[in-house]
């Protein structure tokens, strides 16, 4: 057993903390109140190699893998503690690692060196406005037209469907489009990569909108609706009906980067405990002299390492599975480990955020003090993004007890 | 066409460097390191060099065994070649030692027109390096550069001394030292990085330069974190009519104690 990072992760670790404290964290506040991530930013990550991290070369991503996109997704989560501009990474991250894993060569080729290099987003759309979790009872539609399909219907609270229509390439998203009936249920849904603009121009049929959110302010979440959308074949990723197995993949990669963003922020979070208790006092004592205070953060400190382990194990996990074909690994290997990582991540996150504020004490509760904005960004993982926290818990139950016993 | 001889040191990174507060010795085992913040700045000013002039930028450095990390740095930053003189006896050496030792590894190499050096390390800021080196190459030295140019086989600095700016030029070969405001210096890539790991730098032992371990000129003796007295002085301006006696006090005190002329 070797805890260690390598070499190459550590000086990356290194530099990645360089790019984003000069180039994200001077500006995190101002992104969470303007609403809006600067254009140069998205160009620069991409330059700085920040995007489709686990993408070859081959596809115009800097070849890394999942250990390496985790330690991206922390740091610039510490940089941003409201966690927008780690988002967009971690979507720009997982997401296209599927793709290109499963999405045809003409697809990968024209979606991923536009993602890497910062002027295409590609992210998740499953959601419906009735339910998130529940992919069985989605209604969009996907039906053959010729040599493509044309869809119909609509996702909602879907991330990145305003940067989709900005960035100067466009993007989409992987979303999942019902093949067959209704109650073919999860057995009848294909995967697509299904892109709302490209080469700078909206496409047909693609409608979006978007909503006000209470956090992460500088991400836009939203919605499109689709008016018989029309896409070639190339679009479609796996085989029909093999949707809802392929996406729980891309569930498994994204979960574990969500969980980096929340360990990322909430190391800021417990750095700026700390460096508070060096400085406030009560009654004649610095007030981590109180055991009240002192226990607490400890306790803290020790779920934000357990949250570091899930994180890091499932995606030196997912590099066996996906990167080195590890033939003792398969990818449902995944599905504890990601889930443990999701759940247990966020909630420290928001723990830690809680209880610092306390500390901070009034201060805290005014706009003035930034810790609110890093506890409504790993709020939304805590409700439910990318999968809610209950349903984490569904996957372990039933991977660890048996199906039999733990129905859906 | 120059070619560039960078001298870089893993440094201790005092921004994570902690201390033992009972004797305010800092606690060097197992602190993190890196390379330091003006040996990154010569390593950009060579690879600008090479940008404008072509020619090649070796990065050298001496050490323990973590000398590999430092070098994968100035790799990843886009230097052509490194060479390491390593040892377990070259862990912790005084600057004199280490001029000697980098010294004769730059003899060793077929040809340089400049050296470059941060001027200071990041930990233990000795500011002798460079000059050193010069003396021991027989070549000329300025110190503490903001900016360097090229011109035909001269050198022309603008660099920081004492209480001026001064633009210097000399002939090349020789040496130049590089301060904080040079240049800001690239962060690599993810690319470069994954780049870097697949570089493997030249390996001198101290047998191949030709040098015995010396025995080093200064012994340290003990380090500690200088302690902040507070003077705590107050000048009353609680009132607008004592506000301009309060501030010629101010400006008294902060004469008297050298912070401003």
């Amino acid at each position: 057993m070797d805890y260690s990072f390598t070499k190459d992760e550590e000086l990356f670790r290194e530099t990645v903390k360089e790019f984003c404290q000069k180039n994200i964290a001077p500006v995190w506040v101002e992104i969470d109140k303007k609403r809006q991530i600067p254009a140069d930013l998205y160009k620069k990550m991409g330059e700085q190699g920040l995007f489709a991290i686990p993408v070859s070369a081959e596809y115009g991503g800097p070849g890394g893998n999942m250990v390496l996109a985790s330690i991206a997704i922390e740091e610039i989560a510490y940089a941003d503690p409201s966690v927008a501009v780690a988002v967009y990474a971690l979507l720009c991250n997982g997401w296209p690692m599927l793709l290109q894993t499963y999405g045809t060569e003409a697809a990968k080729k024209e979606i991923l060196p536009h993602v890497a290099k910062g002027e295409g987003f590609f992210g998740i759309a499953t959601t419906e406005s009735h339910t998130g979790s529940d992919l069985a009872s989605h209604k969009v539609t996907a039906a053959k037209d010729g040599k493509g399909w044309v869809l119909n219907g609509e996702k909602m609270y879907i991330s990145g469907v305003g940067e989709t229509s900005q960035l100067p390439w466009g993007g989409g998203f992987w979303a999942t489009a019902r093949t067959g009936t209704m109650q073919e249920g999860h057995r009848a849904l294909t995967a697509y990569a299904l892109l709302g603009k490209k080469d700078g121009k909206m496409l047909a049929g693609y409608e979006p909108t978007v909503l006000e959110e209470i956090g992460r302010g500088g991400l836009t979440t939203g919605g499109f609706t689709l008016k018989n959308y029309r896409m070639d074949d190339k679009y479609r990723c796996g085989e029909v009906n093999q949707g809802f197995y392929l996406t729980m993949e891309g569930f498994n990669l994204a979960r574990t980067v969500v969980a980096a963003a929340c360990i990322g922020a909430a190391r800021w979070g417990l750095d700026q405990a700390a460096d508070w208790f060096k400085q406030r006092k009560s009654f004649g004592r610095y007030i981590s002299n109180f055991e009240g205070v002192s226990f607490k953060f400890a306790e803290l400190y020790a779920k934000l390492e357990a949250a570091k382990y899930f994180v890091y194990k499932t995606a030196w996990l997912a590099d066996k599975v996906y990167m080195e074909k590890d033939p003792r690994f398969n990818p449902r290997d995944l599905n504890i480990p990601a889930s443990m990582a999701k759940m247990y991540g966020p909630e420290v996150a928001t723990e830690i955020f809680r209880e610092t504020m306390k500390w901070y004490g009034a201060y805290a509760y005014s706009t003035e003090c930034p810790l609110y904005r890093a506890y409504l960004g790993c709020f939304s993982y805590e409700i439910g993004a990318e999968g809610a926290q209950n349903i984490m818990r569904y996957i372990i139950a039933r991977d660890v007890v048996g199906q039999e016993y733990v129905r859906w | 066409m120059p070619d560039i001889v960078v001298c870089i040191k893993q440094s201790i990174d005092i921004e994570q460097l902690k201390f033992d507060p009972s004797t305010r010795a800092p606690i060097l085992a197992g602190a993190p390191k890196k390379m330091g913040e003006m040996d990154k700045r010569a390593v950009e000013e060579a690879l600008r060099i090479k940008g404008r002039m072509g020619g090649s930028v070796i990065a050298l450095t001496i050490g323990g065994a973590e000398v590999e990390d430092v070098m994968r740095r100035a790799y990843a930053m886009g230097v052509d070649e490194g060479y390491l003189v390593t040892g377990p006896e070259l862990g912790s050496l005084d600057s004199s030692t280490k001029i000697k030792v980098l010294t004769a590894a730059i003899k060793k190499m077929p040809h340089f027109d400049l050296v470059l050096c941060g001027a200071a390390s990041s930990d233990f800021f000795s500011w002798q390096v460079g000059p050193g080196l010069a003396a021991l190459l027989g070549v000329p030295v300025i110190t503490s550069a903001k900016k360097l140019d090229i011109q035909g086989d001269e050198l022309v600095v603008e660099c920081d001394l004492e209480k001026g700016t001064y633009t210097l030029k000399t002939k090349m070969p020789a040496v130049v030292t590089t301060t904080l405001d040079i240049n800001e210096p690239r962060v690599p890539s993810l690319m470069a990085v994954l780049g870097a790991s697949k570089k493997k730098a030249k390996v001198l032992t101290l047998e191949e330069i030709k040098m015995a371990p010396a025995k080093p000129l200064v012994q340290v003796s003990s380090i500690y974190m200088p302690e902040v007295k507070r003077k705590k002085v107050i000048f009353d301006c609680s009132e607008a009519a004592k506000l301009e006696e309060a501030m010629n006090r101010l400006i008294d005190a902060l004469r008297k104690e050298e912070v401003m002329e």
